[in-house]
């Protein structure tokens, strides 16, 4: 008797407490990641903080702030250095960071930068994730580097609807011999071809030499021989480079009547404002017309313009809503991952972007850690009271491959 | 903290390598060379374009594949091969080191040749052009190294895993030490008297029946092979070849800083000026961020802060921290007769 | 037919180039170092124009302020490397001196270009004023300005170097300092002059390549070479040599590259290369120069007279 109530209160005991397991949760455990978390963050240029810097700030602040309500004791840094647009102090720059233990860094907007720092972020796994580059060579699956911009094969796709919406049927490229203008170059070249349109070889420009009378001569040439066959309407020229080549490339213009005549576009210089301020005359004559990467407009979108108006006194250019995701994207992929670790950081961001709509829009990935879906404005140069804008006049969605004219 | 100390040892050793062969062009001969990112930027170019495209053809890897144009694909195919392959990644690197001194011997004495007709300062800017125009050229040509991209290059010690880091330190340092010493038996051979004596007085030097043209030529040769070198093993370094980072700042004003802060003519000075500037830099960069408060970015501090030192090494220690000691004859009797 | 922006472009860059050549073979036949922060000192000057744009003036009023910015920072360098000399530095070391100023000076540029890129929201990283410029019967205001600064300067300086005591004096010091002092010259005070004058001619120049070119603070460095090679291409101890080296070097590059881009469109993306290749060549060939050709086939006229 004594036996049966011992095995019985034995097995009523076993069965109360799992029965307790079932009917009482179990307590979750404290997230194990607090304290201060230093986000790196590499500067392709010295005169890229004063526009970029200021998205950075903005990001560091919100993503504490969102910390703070979530009553977890962690608090973003970031530590900011500049490759002064050297290869090898990119490198410098990034092993400096990662010896400081830092597993999360925002990467170069140069994509030959972000090249010379990737095989050293592969060996030592720590995330690299660039606001800027968007060359396809380095659009490598299953590495260390996230972009979030789109690449420059969907910038091209978007090129390629533009001049079959304006009915162009030659072109010629005209690209500044960097790697943003070269890689477009390239892309774009493939999708024209693609879709029926004649290709000058394109003409490649030293991008130190900043004159271009003589190049632009050459290319006149080319278009009073292209005259021939087409008509004004029909023919396009594209360049294909950064403010700094394309500033004078618009200048050489000015002195070529026949260049003033044909359709001349460029892609990812849409709004710039030193296009207005150093060539706002011969492009407004030209009604130049460019593509640029720009976000929807929604409130979250406008909402971070004017925190940024407020801490730069300008209007945020593409790459730096790009930087502000880049941070958001960052940030809640380390604390999804609870643990400040390069291969973790890795394996989670691709899920944080999948679900995350930043100021830049929709941030998902593909394969490549690259931007998926891209959005694109295209501006045209007007005089407005004879000051030269930026008018924005249509919009591209890579989704459905169309562009909305307003 | 390991990998602080393994990146600057191997920036010390690279940058020690670039300096002991300016010493021997300068501190030694009395070639007044501004252009030493030639034969780096051409050792670089090497290393860019052959292991990787030697690889392809000894895996036969898709011919449709460009290895410029298809890099990241070429370099993701040739890690997993390589990664399991010592003897061959040991293979390629010989064979680009080899290519690599041959390359630079004649370029070096391609390059001697006209130059050395000119004045001291003359040669100095010729060297300078050329090596602009090498840094131009391979920053417009592609399949030459990616153009401006830059290209991605294999790393021959991939198959030693997580540790490749460590083996690639390993073989740097021995790279050094083994050039140190043989910069350093020339030295204090009759050949590094005979550069010396050159680089005193040249005419004497050829009035006791010395081709001093011909040794400045050989020097300029040597010089080009240890610089070469310097360039292989910066482009295995960074992983990637990107012309356009080869600049006169990085390449030719800071050794010939570490060189006149050491001491010219003296190795060991030369070492331990190395040693101080790559340090400063170091610590300039990670300190940087101290110096905030100050009314424009930090990254101009360091072209200002090695603007200042320069000026003040040059005002008040031109020979260098240590400068080459001059041996009497009395110096070189006790030492060949082995005399207290 | 040759369009007249080839011209136009190849006149403008070689009465640039032309002043800046001459103004660094002046610098070196004065102590016999090559001044490497001679360009940084132009170029540092293409700011100018931009400031006074910002204030409202017009860019080419700021050439006289560009002259005397141009010649005091040549003046303090001057100053330096004599300090240096005293102290019997070597060429090779007054050379490095001169890199000490190339240094500062570039990091000055680039503070300055950050400040109105962060304060004035002038994006000066990278600026261009051809939109700027006046037109004088459809062509650029640059073209007459640069041709009658040019001309100007060398008459200027030609009539200081013969008909005046210190350009004689300044002759005097250049062929031998010990005896020029000797006579009473004070060498010191007649070279510091010549540095600030020299410095001066590279102010305007830099002052004025903005109006044709796009500007960024790096052109300095890249231009060094392309004003060596006119130098040793029109003979680097003559003064009127380098300014034809000058010329040539600017319409070489510019016509050989339209000439050969018919056939090769790509060799645009070379241009740096040529006026390296044009100086590479005329070193091996002609080591003196054109002035030293020259001055050669003169004294064998002289000698067979």
């Amino acid at each position: 008797m004594i036996g049966g109530t011992v095995a019985g209160l034995a097995v009523g005991a076993v069965a109360g407490y799992y029965a307790g397991q079932i009917v009482v949760p179990k307590k979750v455990e404290k997230p194990s990641l607090s304290g201060e978390i230093p986000l790196g963050v590499i500067y392709a240029s010295p005169m890229e903080p004063p526009w970029l810097e200021p998205a950075v700030r903005i990001a560091i602040n919100e993503v504490n702030e969102y910390c703070e309500i979530l009553g977890r004791d962690i608090r973003f840094t970031f530590l900011a250095e500049n490759a002064e647009e050297s290869a090898t102090k990119a490198l410098e720059r990034a092993q400096s960071l990662m010896a400081r233990g830092i597993q999360a860094i925002l990467a170069p907007c140069w994509s030959s930068l972000c090249k010379a720092i990737l095989p050293t972020a592969n060996e030592r796994k720590v995330v690299l994730v660039s606001p800027g580059s968007t060359s396809p060579a380095l659009a490598i699956p299953d590495d260390y580097l996230f972009r979030t911009p789109p690449d420059d094969s969907k910038s091209a796709i978007a090129i390629g609807r533009y001049s079959l919406e304006m009915k162009l049927k030659y072109i010629i490229p005209v690209y500044g011999k960097e790697p943003f203008g070269e890689g477009l170059y390239k892309e774009c070249a493939k999708n024209w071809i693609a879709r029926g349109i004649k290709v000058e070889e394109g003409l490649g420009v030293d991008p130190e030499k900043k004159e271009y009378g003589g190049e632009m001569a050459t290319v006149r040439d080319m278009v009073v021989k292209a005259f021939q066959t087409y008509k004004k309407e029909e023919i396009g020229l594209f360049l294909l480079a950064t403010d700094a080549v394309l500033i004078p490339l618009l200048n050489a213009i000015k002195e070529y009547p026949e260049l003033q005549q044909i359709h001349v576009f460029d892609s990812d210089n849409a709004g710039i404002p030193t296009i207005l301020q150093y060539a706002g005359e011969i492009s407004a004559r030209i009604r130049f017309k460019a593509y640029r990467y720009a976000p929807p407009s929604s409130p979250k979108y406008l909402s971070f313009v004017e925190k940024y108006k407020a801490l730069a006194g300008f209007e945020p250019y593409s790459w730096a809503v790009c930087a502000y995701d880049a941070i958001w994207l960052m940030a809640l992929a380390i604390l999804m991952a609870d643990e400040y670790s390069g291969p973790k950081i890795k394996e989670a961001l691709p899920r944080v972007a999948e679900n995350y709509y930043g100021a830049s829009g929709w941030c998902a990935l593909n394969e490549a850690g690259d931007r998926k879906y891209p959005t694109y404005e295209i501006a045209e140069v007007v005089l407005e009271e004879n000051v030269p804008k930026w008018k924005p006049i249509g919009f591209y969605d890579a989704i459905t491959d169309t562009i909305k004219w307003y | 903290m390991m990998e602080i100390l393994l990146d600057i040892i191997i920036f010390f050793c690279i940058y020690a390598i670039i300096t002991l062969s300016l010493n021997i062009q300068h501190g030694y001969t009395g070639i007044f060379n501004l252009g030493l990112y030639l034969p780096i930027l051409v050792g670089a170019i090497i290393t860019a374009s052959i292991p990787g495209r030697l690889a392809m053809l000894i895996y036969g890897i898709d011919s449709k594949l460009d290895f410029s144009y298809n890099n990241a694909t070429v370099i993701d195919i040739l890690r997993s091969k390589l990664a399991n392959d010592p003897l061959t990644s040991i293979i390629l690197l010989i064979i680009t080191m080899l290519i690599t001194i041959t390359v630079c011997y004649v370029l070096g004495y391609l390059v001697a040749h006209p130059a050395l007709r000119l004045p001291a300062d003359y040669l100095a800017l010729f060297m300078l052009c050329l090596s602009e125009s090498m840094r131009v050229i391979g920053m417009q040509t592609d399949w030459l190294t990616g153009g401006v991209f830059g290209i991605q290059v294999i790393n021959p010690f991939w198959w030693l895993g997580r540790y490749s880091y460590y083996g690639f330190s390993i073989f740097v340092v021995a790279t050094a030490l083994c050039i140190i010493l043989i910069v350093n038996k020339i030295s204090i051979s009759p050949v590094g008297r005979l550069l010396k004596a050159i680089r005193e007085n040249e005419l004497a030097a050829e009035s006791i029946g010395k081709d001093t043209n011909g040794i400045k030529k050989q020097c300029i040769s040597l010089a080009f092979i240890i610089l070469g070198l310097a360039g292989v093993l910066h482009a295995f370094w960074m992983g990637a070849v990107v012309a356009g980072g080869y600049t006169r700042v990085d390449f030719s004003y800071w050794p010939w800083l570490m060189m006149i802060m050491g001491g010219a003519g003296n190795n060991m000075g030369t070492l331990f000026g190395t040693l101080i500037l790559v340090l400063i830099r170091r610590v300039m960069i990670i300190s940087k961020h101290t110096f905030s408060f100050l009314p424009f970015s930090v990254v101009w501090l360091e072209p200002i802060l090695l603007a200042i030192m320069l000026g003040i090494i040059l005002t008040f220690r031109p020979e260098g921290i240590l400068p080459e000691r001059s041996r009497s004859i009395t110096d070189y009797m006790r030492k060949i007769l082995k005399l207290q | 037919m040759i369009p007249l922006q080839i011209f136009l472009t190849a006149l403008i860059y070689s009465f640039i180039l032309s002043l800046l050549a001459m103004g660094f073979t002046l610098q070196y036949i004065t102590l016999n170092v090559p001044n490497l922060a001679y360009s940084s000192i132009a170029f540092f000057c293409t700011y100018l124009p931009l400031t006074f744009l910002i204030a409202k003036f017009s860019p080419y009023t700021s050439l006289p302020f560009a002259f005397i910015l141009g010649g005091a920072i040549s003046f303090l360098l001057f100053k330096f490397l004599k300090l240096l000399r005293e102290r019997g530095m070597s060429l090779v070391g007054l050379m490095m001196a001169t890199i000490v100023f190339d240094l500062v000076i570039y990091a000055c540029m680039n503070i300055y270009a950050e400040h109105l890129s962060r304060n004035l929201q002038i994006y000066a990283a990278s600026f261009s004023l051809t939109t700027y410029d006046f037109k004088v019967f459809g062509l650029p205001g640059i073209l007459f300005v640069s041709a009658g600064v040019c001309i100007s300067l060398i008459m200027l300086f030609t009539l200081l170097l013969l008909k005046t005591r210190f350009g004689i004096a300044m002759r005097a010091a250049v062929e031998n300092y010990a005896l020029a002092s000797t006579h009473g010259v004070d060498v010191d005070r007649v070279l510091a002059i010549a540095w600030f004058f020299v410095g001066g001619i590279a102010g305007v120049s830099g002052a004025l390549y903005p109006l044709w070119f796009s500007m960024d603070p790096w052109v300095g460095a890249r231009m060094f070479i392309t004003i060596f090679a006119a130098c040793v291409v029109g003979g680097i101890k003559s003064i009127y040599g380098s300014i034809l080296g000058g010329a040539l070097i600017a319409f070489s590059e510019i016509f050989l590259c339209y000439f050969f881009s018919f056939s090769f469109p790509w060799i645009w993306s070379y241009r740096a290369v040529i006026s390296m290749i044009v100086a590479a060549i005329s070193i091996v060939i002609m080591p003196h120069g054109i002035a030293g050709y020259v001055s050669r086939v003169r004294e064998r006229r002289l000698v067979k007279i």
